[in-house]
């Protein structure tokens, strides 16, 4: 027996086999960031689990391809994401599921009207998102501040465009009120820099002080007052709320994307990266 | 010889315990420099630990408008509607509770309905698109009160299953 061949043979397998797997894992920067632990089972999830888009093989084959598509990348950094949080096996199936079930067209689109008052972004974007949102919701205005940074000059600038439909939750004090100086602004042309204002002053929020924020924002105070008490003001956020339940909306913030429900993870991070998938998608 | 004065035992366990804490804060402040994702001396944008606030109504199931425990003597109907409807029509006892899509139901009325003896609430309204009356049963399931229900299809199938029972 050739030694030195054989021991050659031996070193060639041993920095292959780990090196191909490394090869997939360095094509996601999450996946390679993750602890060697983590890597290990990263690679048995990508082994077996199949993207919804971009690659009808297994993530491990899909990512072991020339070149991977970037849905299957997208996807893949998502599970090395959920991975370094500590997500076994099963939730990450689960997780999966519920973002084909977001991104994939299933059943009618839902009923939504789109008002060019609340609308933020290019109009021409290929993506429309919509998102339901209450005035007193803490978890709403990072979300609705967020999404419209990404819209505006972020990365989705140009690809998705944003829709605000006030959802009034009675749970929360204020909120009927802050959905009428919402309606009240965007009737009067200033609805995105009055509502960023609000949302900004979210621990300072009084009823009083709603008229005197539509200054700040260069609204008329006198014509802001008109239409808060404007019995139509009040017919439109009833409007806005019958039309969010009829699209099984119960909490805020209730985010639609092409008409789609959004299902997947509601945390900034995941919606930015569904949005980015759904322009890629739009793009194709 | 005369020696130094040994430090008295108290000071000298504080001042090693203020070194042992110093050199902890050191080694603890160079690991989280050294790791990848640190965690910030300061924090400038708000940790992601929202969760979406609910409407915080409850489940109340449907119920046909003929289903005959509508007509029981435990059963509280409620009407959601608009009092000028109200005033057109409504089965004998109904209690009137106007259904409003930004405020919640007061809450003595509530409390009155809770507190009525009844084996079961059925709320009737328009049987719309969102339907009044699902809408305030799933606001009473929500506020606490048992056995809710409401009248599929609203007030019009109910008045017409009572008109067939000879009225009420």
């Amino acid at each position: 027996m050739n030694m030195p061949r054989t021991l050659a043979a031996v070193s060639l397998v041993w920095l292959l086999a780990p090196g191909a797997s490394r090869v997939v894992l360095a094509q996601t920067p999450d996946c390679e960031a993750l602890s060697p632990e983590k890597k290990t089972t990263a690679r048995e999830i990508f082994s077996v689990l199949h993207p919804y888009d971009g690659c009808d093989q297994t993530f491990a084959k899909c990512l072991a391809a020339r070149s991977p598509k970037s849905v299957v990348l997208r996807l893949a950094s998502d599970i090395c994401r959920q991975v370094k949080e500590g997500g076994d096996r099963k939730e990450i199936e689960r997780n999966l599921a519920r973002r084909a079930q977001t991104m994939l067209v299933t059943g009618p689109r839902a009923d939504i009207v789109l008002d060019d008052a609340y609308r933020v972004g290019s109009a021409s974007a290929p993506v429309t998102v919509v998102v339901y949102a209450c005035a007193r919701c803490p978890f709403c205005k990072v979300m609705v501040a967020a999404l419209h940074d990404a819209v505006t000059d972020g990365s989705l600038a140009g690809k998705v465009r944003m829709y605000f439909r006030p959802f009034a939750l009675k749970g929360h004090p204020g909120s009927m009120e802050g959905g009428l100086a919402f309606v009240s602004a965007a009737k009067l042309g200033r609805f995105w820099p009055y509502l960023l204002l609000v949302y900004k002053n979210y621990d300072r929020f009084c009823p009083k002080l709603l008229p005197q924020w539509a200054e700040v924002v260069g609204l008329d105070r006198m014509a802001f007052e008109r239409e808060y008490a404007d019995p139509n003001t009040r017919e439109i956020l009833v409007a806005a709320k019958q039309e969010g339940l009829r699209n099984k909306v119960h909490a805020t913030p209730s985010i639609f994307i092409d008409g789609r429900p959004y299902v997947y993870d509601l945390t900034v991070d995941a919606v930015l990266d569904v949005l980015q998938e759904a322009s890629e998608a739009a793009g194709r | 010889m005369s020696g130094v004065a040994a430090p008295h035992p108290a000071r000298a366990v504080a001042r090693d315990a203020l070194l042992v804490l110093l050199g902890s804060a050191v080694v603890g402040s160079a690991v989280n420099a050294l790791r990848p994702s640190g965690i910030p001396f300061v924090q400038k944008t708000e940790y992601q630990i929202l969760v979406p606030c609910p409407e915080g109504s409850g489940e109340a199931p449907g119920m046909a408008p003929n289903d005959p425990s509508l007509w029981e003597p435990r059963t509280l109907l409620v009407d959601a509607r608009p009092a000028s409807e109200h005033q057109r029509w409504h089965p004998q006892g109904a209690r009137h509770l106007p259904f409003d899509y930004l405020e919640p139901a007061p809450k003595a009325e509530v409390e009155r309905i809770a507190s009525s003896g009844a084996a079961r609430v059925v709320v009737f309204g328009d049987g719309g698109n969102p339907d009044t009356g699902e809408q305030l049963a799933r606001e009473l399931a929500g506020a606490g009160i048992r056995n809710v229900f409401f009248v599929q299809g609203g007030a019009e199938p109910l008045a017409a299953a009572a008109a067939a029972r000879g009225g009420r």
